[in-house]
């Protein structure tokens, strides 16, 4: 009877023989998310916002600074410009652009694409100079994919 | 105006504020930070966080439970899983709701397991900021990146323009420049002269300098081992960075969440300072939730001598 009360009493206040670790797997987890995220902001252009990387608001490579111009191939090799909303902040092309999130958002932008669309991606910067009269935007293309896309 | 019975009121309401179980309040702020930040978005997973939120905020038995908690953070996870992207306040929310389901399970009475799992995630995700802004990029510390953003980034428009950092028509200058530049095709040739006021390159100065101070002390004293002097004061950093940072930026989810970790991390005698984790959570929910914090920026404009 007492043992099984103070098993009782030991479930209801937990249990004294837990791995002296298992309070630092969150945090363990939050490196390791964010020692991927490094690796993909340095591999594949991605920004640090998302997937564990703790880096918003510290560098250009962030989707609010992002934007896309797209164009259209034409059978003569010619472009022309398609007019295209840009998307949110928390569209996943704008963090990292593989061609299947190309696809998928300019399938969502541009309902009648159809045939060769060549998409660029790119950001802006900042040269600040010594004064704040010197100060010069900059755009830098982070990506340049052609797609094809099928009616 | 501040008569003596409004000091014994004030009194009182510390005194029972300060009495509170802070393994029951932990769970409790944790709850409204999940009803708020998940539960009204995300989809279904959401809706189950939500309603499981509010399981926890009416059942104070079904609060304590690891299988509650445990259910919060693995609908999170199904949601994230399944998202695209998955943006880093949610993963460390998620990375909470695991802590709090392992502390509930191994050790709720006495919190050890809680108060290392707070400080480890809050040290943590303040090192990871630090080291992005300090260490592996150029962008943030030489000042210019707050410049830049303080112009054009969509998160701080409205707060530069209800704070007076630009004028309207400053304002829609820069806007322009940037829509214009979107607008065309190529790159640009020459670098395009932006039209800077001078109060933005002070502004993002204090800014740039502050969040770097703030950010790596918080990280540095949430790790440090608890004999080092920035271990003592790591109440005061974090409540400093919260108080400074977090009625400026719209980013509330992390103001709650650092509040609730903030906490849930104190030793049993630190009652003052959870007491102000408190306060600063409700402050940081009334601000954002209930009123709009912007819009309270601009009247204290209006009511300043000489405006």
């Amino acid at each position: 009877m007492r043992d099984d009360q103070s098993q009782l009493l030991r479930s209801a206040r937990g249990r004294a023989d837990y791995p002296r670790w298992l309070p630092l797997v969150p945090a363990a987890m939050l490196v390791v998310l964010g020692a991927l995220n490094l690796v993909n902001v340095w591999t594949r252009g991605s920004t640090p916002f998302f997937s564990g990387g703790f880096g918003m608001h510290s560098t250009y490579a962030s989707p609010l600074f992002r934007f896309f111009r797209v164009y259209r191939v034409l059978p003569d090799g010619l472009e022309e410009r398609v007019e295209f909303r840009q998307p949110g902040p928390l569209e996943p092309a704008l963090h990292t652009a593989t061609p299947e999130r190309l696809t998928r958002l300019l399938r969502q932008r541009v309902p009648q694409a159809a045939g060769t669309y060549r998409v660029e991606l790119w950001q802006f910067g900042y040269r600040p100079g010594y004064t704040s009269r010197d100060a010069r935007i900059t755009i830098d293309l982070v990506m340049d994919e052609t797609l094809e896309l099928e009616r | 105006m501040w008569s003596p019975s409004a000091s014994v009121l004030v009194a009182a309401w510390w005194q029972r504020l300060s009495a509170h179980d802070p393994w029951e309040t932990t769970l409790r702020l944790t709850a409204v930070y999940a009803l708020v930040r998940f539960g009204l978005n995300r989809g279904a997973a959401g809706f189950l966080v939500g309603v499981l939120a509010v399981v926890a905020l009416v059942f104070p038995r079904a609060c304590r439970s690891w299988v509650l908690w445990g259910g919060i953070a693995l609908s999170l996870a199904a949601y994230e899983w399944s998202a695209a992207t998955a943006y880093s306040e949610d993963l460390l929310g998620m990375s909470w709701f695991l802590a709090l389901t392992i502390a509930a399970w191994a050790d709720p009475e006495h919190g050890q397991t809680r108060r290392l799992s707070a400080r480890s995630l809050i040290g943590i995700v303040f090192a990871q900021a630090f080291a992005w802004k300090a260490l592996l990029t150029q962008d943030f510390i030489d000042g210019s990146f707050m410049r830049f953003s303080l112009m054009f980034c969509s998160v701080f428009d409205d707060v530069t323009l209800r704070t007076g950092l630009m004028s309207r028509a400053e304002y829609d200058a820069v806007s322009a420049l940037y829509t214009g530049i979107q607008q065309a095709d190529g790159s640009l040739t020459t670098a395009v002269a932006v039209p800077e006021p001078f109060s933005v390159t002070v502004a993002a100065g204090v800014i740039t300098v502050w969040t770097l101070l703030t950010e790596g002390a918080a990280g540095v004293a949430f790790l440090a081992p608890s004999r080092f002097v920035i271990y003592r004061i790591r109440n005061v950093v974090l409540l400093t960075f919260l108080g400074t940072v977090y009625f400026f930026l719209p980013v509330q989810g992390f103001g709650l969440v650092f509040a609730s970790m903030g906490y849930a991390q104190t030793e049993d005698d630190e009652v003052r300072a959870r007491s102000l984790y408190l306060c600063m959570f409700f402050a940081i929910l009334l601000w954002f939730y209930l009123l709009n914090g912007s819009d309270v920026i601009q009247i204290l404009r209006r009511l300043a001598p000489g405006s």
